[in-house]
């Protein structure tokens, strides 16, 4: 300690004789209880309300939130899974439905603006004929990380590493 | 010398009412002279700090029930004796009826005249610069010049950090310094 203060003040310390110079009279702590008594009962604080220290239970995601919580979670997953994935409308066209040429080529000239490039890129090349499309560079398909399904515990683990208040705030 | 055993016995009787003036007893026994001395280093009289310290009491006597817990017992009763000192000072200055009554002279005199300060003229210097200090760099100081408190207690005390610690002690011996170069 004292080196500490040597080196922050040396001219300071060289002066300081003795540390206290602060006295009191004699006894003066040994009748000190009996003199905050006496004031107490003057005051007629002699009956007070005890010391009761509860102790709080560590904090807790209550199940109502983890519950939302989980909903949104999946909903949000959902919607990135959703809008991530390429459109597949015509991936639900199949084989079992027959049309005939004309009725595919009419179809897609009435839609092709509806068409993604990768759709329109499935379609094989035109054949000699007044209604040859030209081919369009097919874009690589988009690498995402989204799972292709949420597990329970993938959801648990999401929650596990959200404070309260980043709850909150999503909900 | 206080252990966490006292702090546990004293809770202990403080949670019952048949019990809580021999808690109430026990812990001024354990922190009574502790906190006279962090006292009177603000107050600087004796007079006054016998008066602060018996208020800080009486304040802990009526408020035992706020205390939750989230610190130590000592902590507590420590903070609520050094609100007590510092307001006493603060309605001091609020009585002096102009600006100089409260300047280092006042603080000379009032050392000079106490009868429990028998210090020379460089204590007195001494106390004059540590009272023109701001409230926490006095208690810092204080802390750690006369009770050699070590700086991660203090941490725990104040709730402060050792490096902020550190640094306003750091200041304070350094105004200290150069309150002691100024011609008296």
């Amino acid at each position: 300690m004292e080196d500490e203060l040597k080196n922050i003040a040396p001219d300071v310390f060289k002066q300081l004789p003795q540390k206290d110079s602060f006295k009191l009279p004699e006894g003066y702590f040994e009748s000190f209880d009996g003199r905050v008594m006496d004031r107490i009962e003057a005051f007629g604080l002699t009956q007070q309300v005890p010391l009761k220290i509860v102790k709080k239970p560590a904090k807790r995601v209550s199940m109502g939130y983890m519950l939302i919580a989980a909903a949104a979670v999946f909903a949000l997953v959902l919607a990135a899974v959703w809008f991530l994935k390429p459109a597949s409308a015509m991936d639900q066209t199949t084989a079992s439905i027959e049309l005939s040429d004309e009725e595919i080529e009419a179809y897609l000239l009435e839609n092709v603006q509806y068409l993604e490039v990768d759709q329109l890129a499935m379609i094989p090349e035109a054949t000699e004929n007044e209604y040859q499309t030209p081919t369009i560079q097919e874009k690589p398909p988009q690498q995402t990380n989204v799972p292709d399904e949420i597990t329970p515990e993938d959801v648990e683990h999401l929650l596990n590493d959200m404070t309260e208040e980043e709850l909150e705030e999503i909900l | 010398m206080i252990t966490p055993t006292s702090d546990e016995k004293i809770l202990e009787l403080l949670g019952a009412a048949h019990t809580y003036e021999r808690g109430f007893r026990l812990l001024m026994a354990e922190y009574k002279e502790r906190l006279y001395w962090h006292v009177r280093r603000i107050v600087l009289v004796h007079s006054d700090a016998d008066d602060v310290l018996q208020n800080t009491f009486i304040k802990i006597y009526k408020g035992i029930a706020q205390f939750e817990g989230k610190s130590k017992l000592y902590t507590w009763v420590y903070r609520i004796a050094t609100n007590e000192a510092i307001s006493f000072l603060q309605s001091k200055k609020r009585q002096a009826t102009s600006p100089l009554d409260e300047s280092a002279n006042l603080i000379s005199a009032r050392l000079t005249a106490d009868t429990w300060f028998d210090g020379d003229e460089v204590q007195v210097r001494l106390q004059k610069a540590i009272a023109q200090l701001p409230d926490k760099q006095k208690l810092v100081f204080n802390l750690r010049y006369y009770d050699e408190m070590p700086y991660e207690e203090m941490a725990n005390l104040l709730g402060t950090s050792v490096g902020a610690l550190k640094a306003s002690y750091h200041h304070a011996a350094k105004k200290i310094e150069a309150a002691f170069k100024e011609p008296d």
